[in-house]
C-alpha cells in the first residue's frame, strides 16, 4: 500500500495528529498528482458504500411529505430494512415492497440470513432471535435522570461539570399542553428552535462509576430517553448521540464539538415520529465502550425537518444508562456465542 | 405490473403526470449508490443520510428539468455534489481539522470521485454486503468497526496490532471487496 495512501486514509479517518503534519503535504499532492486523486477517489467511495449497504435504510420522512403520502402505512423499522436486504441476498429475488409486515417473517429473516452469512451479522442476528432478558442490565448512575428537581438549573451550552444537564433552551416543567411526565411529576421541556434547528441537552458521565469487574474489557452500555411533541402535526426526528472520550471530565468543555470526531467510539441512534404520533416515544441505543474510555458525554436532541411548519416544543422523561452484562448461555456467554458463529 | 418492474423512464413519465407514489420506487432503485457517495464524504452517517433526503426532495422538484436520455445517477450526484459543499460551507466556522480536510479533498477530487461513483452500477452495489459477508472473520471485523464507532486505536488494541497494520488490513478488505463485487458483476 502506498504509504501515502495510507497517511491519506489516516487522515480522512480524522487521526488529527496526522494532519497537523501531513495535510498540508497530502492535499499539494492531490492537487498535483492524478493517479493519487485516483487511488484515493476509490477508497473513499468504497468506504461511503460500505458505510451505506450496512445500514438500514432512512424513512424519507420529509420526502414523504412532500409527496403526500404521510398518510400511508410509514416503512418499517430500521432493523427490518437492513435485514430485508439481507434475505433479499439471500434469495436473490426482487425486493419486497417497503410496507410488508415485518413481524409475520422477522424469525425466519434472522434465521436465513444468520446461516448463510454467518458471522458477518451474527450480532445482529441474535439481536432479532434471543430474546431480550437474556443480557443483564445494570443500571448507571444518571444525573436528574427524571427531572423531578423542579428548580434545577441547566447550564447554557456545554455542562461545565459532573451532575449537570447542559444544552440548548431548556426546562423543567410540570404536566402541560396535555402531556404528562413518563416518569414522576415533572419532565424537561425543550423549547422551539427557529427553522428547523436541532436541539439538544448534554450530560457527562464519570465511567469511572462503572463496575470495576467490567473495566477490563470492552463495555457495553445501552442508553434510553422518552421524547413527547405538544403537536404532533409535523413529523420530527428523536436523536441519541454517545461519546465515549479518554479524557477526564475536567478536560472537557465546549471545543468537544469541534473535536467528536476523535471521540474514542461513538453511536447515534435517530427516531423518525410521523405525523398524527402521539404519546411517549422511546429511543434507545448501544455503545461499545473500550476500557480507555473515561467520560460518555450523552446528548439528547429533537430535529423538526419541516422549516415551513410552526414550531413545537418538545419533551424529554425518564433517561436511562445501563451496563450490558451478557449471561451465561449454555457455557457460553452470549458475545462469545456470537464470535463462535464465525 | 409492479413498480420494481417498470423501467425508469416510463416511471419518471407516470411521476410527471401525478404518480407521485412511484417516485419512492426511483428512491429504492439510487438510494443506495446516493447514500454511498454521501457517506464517503461526510463522516457522520447520520448526515449523511440528511443530506441524501435533501437530494430526492430537489431532484424531486426539479424532475421536469432531468433530460430522459441523460443519466439519472449521474444527475443525482450532481445535485450531491451541490449540497455538499454548501454543507462544508455552512459548517466552517466550527468545522474540525478533519472535516476542513475532507471539504478541501472532496473539492480537488470532485472528478475522481465521480468518476468511481459512475462506475458502480446498481447490481454491483447491492453485492458489496454479500461480499463483505465473504471476507475473512478478521477482515470482516476491520470493516464493521467503523460503523460501530470503534476508534482505530481501540481496535488495534482488540486485535493486538498495530494503527497502521488496521489501516493495511482495511485497504487490503477493500481490494478483495472490489474484486468480488467486479465478480459478481460479470457472472
Amino acid at each position: 500500500m502506498n504509504p501515502d495512501l495510507q497517511t491519506f486514509l489516516r487522515a480522512w479517518s480524522g487521526d488529527s495528529d496526522i494532519c497537523d503534519t501531513e495535510c498540508g503535504r497530502l492535499l499539494q499532492r492531490l492537487e498535483n498528482d492524478a493517479a493519487f486523486r485516483t487511488e484515493c477517489g476509490e477508497e473513499i467511495r468504497l468506504l461511503g458504500l460500505i458505510k451505506a449497504v450496512q445500514t438500514p435504510s432512512p424513512r424519507w420522512l420529509d420526502l414523504r411529505d412532500a409527496l403526500g403520502l404521510s398518510s400511508a402505512t410509514p416503512p418499517e423499522p430500521e432493523a427490518d430494512d437492513l435485514a430485508r436486504r439481507v434475505f433479499h441476498l439471500v434469495r436473490n429475488e426482487p425486493r419486497k415492497p417497503a410496507n410488508a409486515r415485518w413481524l409475520t417473517w422477522r424469525p425466519l429473516t434472522a434465521a436465513a440470513a444468520g446461516i448463510v452469512f454467518g458471522m458477518f451479522c451474527t450480532s445482529m442476528v441474535f439481536g432479532f432471535v434471543v430474546q431480550s432478558g437474556v443480557e443483564g442490565k445494570t443500571p448507571l448512575a444518571v444525573f436528574q435522570p427524571s427531572f423531578e428537581d423542579a428548580q434545577m438549573p441547566i447550564t447554557k451550552g456545554y455542562p461545565y461539570a459532573l451532575a449537570h444537564w447542559g444544552g440548548d433552551d431548556a426546562r423543567v416543567v410540570s404536566a402541560e399542553n396535555g402531556i404528562r411526565a413518563k416518569d414522576g411529576t415533572f419532565m424537561l421541556r425543550l423549547e422551539a428552535a427557529p427553522k428547523g434547528s436541532p436541539r439538544f441537552v448534554y450530560q457527562v458521565l464519570d465511567l469511572a462509576s462503572v463496575p470495576s469487574s467490567a473495566k477490563s474489557e470492552m463495555r457495553e452500555i445501552e442508553i434510553s430517553a422518552s421524547f413527547a411533541a405538544v403537536d404532533a402535526g409535523a413529523s420530527a426526528r428523536y436523536m441519541l448521540r454517545a461519546f465515549a472520550v479518554s479524557e477526564a471530565h475536567e478536560h472537557l468543555d465546549a471545543s468537544l464539538f469541534d473535536h467528536r470526531g476523535e471521540a474514542i467510539a461513538s453511536a447515534t441512534k435517530g427516531l423518525d415520529v410521523v405525523p398524527g404520533s402521539n404519546g411517549w416515544k422511546t429511543v434507545s441505543l448501544k455503545i461499545q465502550v473500550p476500557p480507555a474510555a473515561r467520560c460518555l458525554v450523552l446528548f439528547f436532541g429533537v430535529r423538526t425537518p419541516n422549516k415551513t411548519l410552526p414550531k413545537a416544543a418538545h419533551y424529554l422523561d425518564d433517561v436511562q444508562v445501563s451496563l450490558i452484562e451478557p449471561q451465561p448461555l449454555n457455557g457460553l456467554t452470549l458475545r462469545t456465542a456470537a464470535r463462535v458463529g464465525g | 405490473m409492479n413498480a420494481h418492474q417498470i423501467d425508469l423512464t416510463t416511471l419518471l413519465d407516470r411521476i410527471e403526470r401525478g404518480e407521485t407514489d412511484l417516485y419512492m420506487e426511483v428512491v429504492r432503485r439510487h438510494e443506495l449508490m446516493l447514500r454511498g457517495y454521501l457517506a464517503g464524504q461526510l463522516y457522520h452517517l447520520a448526515e449523511a443520510d440528511d443530506l441524501a433526503q435533501e437530494v430526492f426532495l430537489t431532484a424531486w422538484r426539479d424532475l421536469v428539468n432531468f433530460r430522459r436520455d441523460g443519466d439519472f445517477g449521474e444527475w443525482l450526484r450532481g445535485i450531491a455534489r451541490h449540497q455538499v459543499l454548501t454543507y462544508f460551507r455552512s459548517q466552517q466556522r466550527r468545522a474540525s481539522f478533519m472535516e476542513r480536510f475532507r471539504a478541501e479533498v472532496v473539492r480537488i477530487a470532485e472528478q475522481e470521485l465521480e468518476a468511481a461513483a459512475r462506475r458502480d452500477e446498481a447490481g454491483r452495489v447491492e453485492r458489496l454486503l454479500h461480499c463483505i459477508s465473504r471476507l475473512p472473520k478478521k477482515l470482516r471485523r476491520v470493516v464493521r468497526a467503523g460503523l460501530d464507532g470503534v476508534r482505530t486505536d481501540a481496535l488495534a488494541e482488540e486485535l493486538q496490532t498495530t494503527v497502521p497494520a488496521i489501516y493495511q488490513l482495511h485497504y487490503r478488505a477493500n481490494q478483495l471487496l472490489r474484486e468480488c463485487m467486479t465478480k459478481g458483476s460479470h457472472s
